[in-house]
């Protein structure tokens, strides 16, 4: 082996080669005249992921004609936007690649001194490794995958620009730190300490001590919620919004202890993986119970993760085997791989490629073909010193991150970032005045923490049961009769009368039904009144006898 | 392997924009549908905290506004009279009376401009129609200004008056009705049916022969000016107001009634209205329509202007303050940003058409947000809280009240009729709709 080859996202193509691994690839491409042109012929692929569910509507089944010219302007407009969407890709910046191997060759020989050979200084910059003595460590990086705090068992913790390797802080906190986690912004994270949660600022001032969270195994931040979410050694759950400084829910899981708690990123669901080899969900607004569980494996849970778009899960279990789920059918796991030795942690990076961790080894697996959920292939293969910690990807980046015993190292691992940010939504490059406007609108459009489901577009959709409700308490009336169609034939007085009593009843009970569902509203009514004149309360209620509870 | 160049994302000198990188990809915008939600709601809140509806007032009158006239083609003037016979000229802008015309004895009854706008014709209880120059800037208080171009002693009493769009031509009504042309002095035609005595009317904007009146024996009568004969008449179980034509639709007009309710007319089917429009607590005085075509306002006697859009029943908005008494006049500037409302403690007010709309001119940017707010408001709008944020308008006590009595009064009525259904003969007591009951008769 002489030379790799790993694709740059920039000019220069490599066309026979992309053609042969990456079709997708060429839309990239936009210095390329060639494929300039291409691009602006969409296929319905490109159009596809652009498009949010299902736009058609049986038309058939709207009977007038204005709803139904109502819905075809309105599936147009959608069309319209996601096919415009899908054009808008010949304007992004960056393209994305995997490492190309020389024929005869296979990736997972190459190792990082390799890559980093073959790469431009400032990506190989990008590879490095801090010694540290207080490991094993843990690491969290911010969502515009600039910034990193690491955490050492022993009490370490130091919070740096790991590009530029500018270090905001560096300190001990004399006591077993447990998780770290940033929270909305680079100017704040919170560390589970052996007994309670802190916050401290970039600077290492604690600005913050959450003494309801105590004896924290896991943490997680919903950013979208400003959630703080804690899972601990008594198997709590607690949901902290650090926006107010207020409790959302607490209440106690289904299991003993939480030892691996992960969030769902695209729906805020908190998932928690148990020693019975059972997943579990939960929300805070649902009343302590479970959204979903799932039996994953049959022995204890080593390891779980989610992907970006929350479609897929991944379990790994003390048998050995890592599954991959579908998170929209649970009955059966998509895929499941049987591996050498035990899991101990997994990531997934923005463009799916998945890290495993077992001991001191780091395995990376590519999801080759995009449509296929299953056909992940080994990538890559990493060696630390010592065993690894935690894991993760950075985002917008080709890097991943190890926190290990013997300290940190951060390795390339070419494709798996996302190549174009959304400066609205997150930008690496951003101002300290960015930053400010970015906190204000994070604030304005915080997600209140009863709308976690396990649906996000629920709430675009129709209540149906609600709807039904409504309808139901509708009264009937003002509905005219309909009067029998009467035969021409002479029929004989009896049979007129008995004609004209059935009328007559059919009326009077539909007369009556409304009179009675009228009354029955009227109670209802009155209900409600006398209700709330019993809840108002009074000055001197406090000088009554309290009801034990 | 990602390697950007930060060149291509920071802006190189700090008068420029910060440099903006999107990528539409679903999968790095999360919860999109919640977060559109919350800014839907932020936007609707935003929404109400702007409603600041009212923005000044004219006062220069010394008595009550009974009628205000928009010119045809300035929109910062407007022409206003009163009950003690004056008529005032206003700049809008400077928001001052630029001359003021002891026009009549007693109340002017009506105003209209004439097609180019330089003139105005005003009549008033004193069976006059006088005709005055509009043009404030060539006034130089002269006395000869302070005079009217041209007087026309009627024979009849006047009520009201309205220009034709576009010919020399205006009609007056009170015992009958006439048609004028502007230099004449004697009525072109007179039209009459039977001995109703008119106390509104009012040409078609765009069907523009066509007239409609408002008598005082509870009837609204169509004529046309081409014709010998009123066109058609309905009758309605209470009196008819006031009454203004759709601008944008010829067939359509509006109905002040003294009911409490507005009605929308379809002039090709009288016997029924289109629509009713609720809410009112009072009398409804004056109606104006905008120049869209799409809303109208309405003042009443209970003290406050409702604007309604024409195809609902409830209205969109409610403007009121302490001290605005009953409603006389109303119009809807031709720019459709401003309502001015004359009321019997005499001075005329100004306000927004739409109460949180920006004035002035907007940022392109500023503009795309507001868009963008309004599309998410109307996406969201049947959700329960942003319903309840958006519907919310705090009301005076006494139509706060007014509004609960009449609620149970109605469901009283409503009450009693099912009882009296139940106790008859079937089918003697039949069904019969809010809006066929309005309508007493229609005649051809």
């Amino acid at each position: 082996m002489d030379e790799i080859k790993v694709e740059k996202s920039e000019k220069k193509p490599f066309e026979h080669k992309f053609k042969k691994f990456n079709k997708s690839f060429q839309k990239h491409k936009r210095f390329n005249n060639k494929y300039r042109l291409q691009a602006k012929e969409l296929d319905d692929k490109q159009i596809k992921k652009y498009q949010r569910g299902d736009v058609s509507v049986h038309r058939g089944k709207i009977r007038t004609s204005f709803f139904k010219h109502k819905f075809l302007r309105q599936e147009q407009k959608f069309n319209f936007a996601s096919k415009h969407s899908a054009r808008a890709e010949i304007l992004l910046n960056e393209g994305e690649g995997f490492i190309i191997p020389d024929e005869g060759e296979e990736t997972i020989e190459y190792t990082q001194d390799d890559i980093k050979k073959n790469v431009d200084i400032t990506s190989a910059s990008k590879s490095f490794n801090l010694n540290l003595d207080f490991g094993p460590y843990n690491l969290n990086y911010t969502r515009n995958g600039r910034h990193l705090v690491i955490g050492g068992k022993k009490g370490h913790i130091a919070a740096f620009d790991w590009i530029s390797k500018k270090l905001y802080c560096e300190f001990n906190v004399m006591e077993e730190v447990v998780d770290v986690k940033w929270l909305h912004l680079e100017t704040m994270f919170a560390v589970a300490q052996k007994k309670w949660v802190h916050f401290y600022d970039n600077k290492g001032t604690e600005i913050h001590c959450v003494k309801k969270m105590n004896d924290v195994n896991q943490l997680e931040f919903l950013p979208y919620h400003f959630l703080l979410v804690s899972g601990d050694d008594k198997g709590w759950l607690k949901w902290l919004d650090v926006s107010i400084g207020e409790m959302v829910a607490e209440f106690p899981s289904l299991d003993d202890k939480i030892t691996i708690m992960r969030q769902n990123p695209s729906n805020a669901v908190t998932c928690i993986a148990s020693a019975k080899g059972v997943v579990s969900m939960w929300a805070p607004a649902n009343h302590r119970q479970t959204l979903a569980r799932i039996l994953c494996h049959p022995a204890p849970l080593t390891a779980l993760a989610f992907n970006v778009d929350g479609t897929k899960m991944v379990t790994a279990g003390m048998d050995k085997k890592v599954k991959l789920w579908d998170t929209r059918m649970f009955q059966n796991p998509v895929a499941q791989y049987h591996l050498n030795s035990t899991v101990h942690n997994i990531t997934i990076s923005q463009k799916n490629v998945m890290a495993v961790a077992m001991g001191e080894v780091c395995e990376i697996f590519r999801n080759i073909n995009v449509d296929e959920v299953d056909s992940y292939t080994k990538y890559l293969r990493h060696i630390e010193l010592s065993p690894i910690k935690s894991l993760q990807f950075v985002p917008y980046e080709d890097v991943m991150g190890i926190g290990s015993k013997n300290g940190f190292s951060s390795i390339l691992v070419p494709g798996s970032g996302e190549a174009n940010f959304d400066t609205l939504e997150q930008n690496p490059f951003r101002t300290k005045l960015q930053r400010r406007e970015h906190e204000v609108k994070l604030l304005l459009e915080k997600i209140p923490a009863e709308l976690i489901t396990l649906d996000t577009s629920q709430i675009v959709n129709v209540d149906v049961d609600r709807m039904e409700e409504r309808f139901e308490a509708k009264p009937e009336v003002h509905i005219p009769i309909t009067k029998l169609n009467e035969r021409k034939k002479a029929r004989s007085g009896v049979e007129k009368s008995k004609i004209k009593q059935k009328q007559h009843a059919e009326e009077k009970q539909h007369l009556l039904k409304a009179a009675k569902q009228e009354e029955l509203r009227e109670k209802k009514k009155h209900k409600k009144s006398q209700k709330s004149d019993k809840e108002e309360s009074n000055v001197l209620d406090r000088f009554k006898k309290k009801s034990k509870k | 392997m990602l390697s950007r160049n930060p060149d291509d994302y920071i802006r190189d000198t700090k008068t420029e924009y910060h440099k903006l990188q999107r990528n539409y990809n679903p999968s790095i915008h999360p919860f999109e549908e919640q977060r559109e939600y919350v800014r839907a709601l932020n936007a609707t809140k935003m929404e109400r905290i702007f409603a600041k509806p009212f923005l000044s007032d004219l006062s220069g009158h010394n008595d009550g506004i009974s009628c205000i006239a928009k010119h045809p083609s300035q929109l910062s003037t407007l022409v206003s009279g009163s009950y003690d016979g004056e008529i005032c000229i206003w700049n809008l802008p400077t928001k001052t009376c630029t001359r003021k015309l002891i026009a009549h004895d007693g109340h002017v009854r009506g105003i209209t401009f004439s097609t180019d706008g330089n003139r105005f014709m005003s009549v008033g209880d004193d069976k006059v129609v006088k005709t005055w120059i509009s043009n404030s800037q060539e006034m130089d208080d002269d006395e000869d200004d302070m005079a009217p171009i041209n007087t026309i002693l009627s024979k009849t009493v006047l009520t009201s008056i309205t220009h034709h769009r576009r010919d020399p031509l205006f009609a007056t009504c009170g015992e009958v009705c006439q048609l004028w042309e502007e230099t004449r002095n004697e009525p072109l035609k007179t039209l009459q049916w039977g001995a109703d005595t008119l106390h509104h009317i009012q040409f078609n904007l765009v069907e523009n022969n066509l007239l409609a009146a408002c008598t005082s024996s509870r009837s609204i009568i169509l004529y046309d000016r081409r014709e010998g004969k009123p066109l058609r008449k309905i009758t309605m179980t209470m009196r008819p107001n006031f009454l203004s034509w759709n601008p944008m639709e010829a067939f359509s007009f509006t109905v002040a009634n003294e009911d409490y309710n507005l009605y929308t007319f379809d002039s090709r089917n009288l016997n029924l209205p289109k629509r009713i429009h609720e809410n009112h607590v009072a009398a409804v005085t004056c109606v104006d329509y905008a120049p869209t075509g799409k809303e109208f306002v309405s003042g009443s006697y209970d003290k406050t202007i409702r604007i309604y859009e024409v195809e609902k029943t409830n209205s969109r908005e409610i403007y009121h303050t302490k001290r605005q008494q009953h409603i006389t006049a109303i119009a809807w500037s031709l720019d459709n940003k401003y309502i001015f409302s004359g009321s019997d403690e005499m001075n005329i007010r100004i306000w927004k058409a739409y109460a949180s709309e920006k004035l002035g001119p907007l940022k392109p940017r500023e503009k795309d947000a507001m868009r963008y707010n309004q599309a998410l408001k109307q996406k969201f709008s049947t959700h329960p809280q942003i319903k309840r944020i958006a519907k919310h308008r705090q009301v005076p006590k006494y139509v706060y009240r007014q509004q609960d009595l009449l609620k149970q009064a109605k469901e009283k009525e409503k009450r009693k009729e099912t009882n009296r259904r139940l106790n008859s003969k079937p089918g003697s007591v039949p069904y019969v709709s809010q809006k066929e009951r309005v309508i007493v008769r229609e005649d051809e």
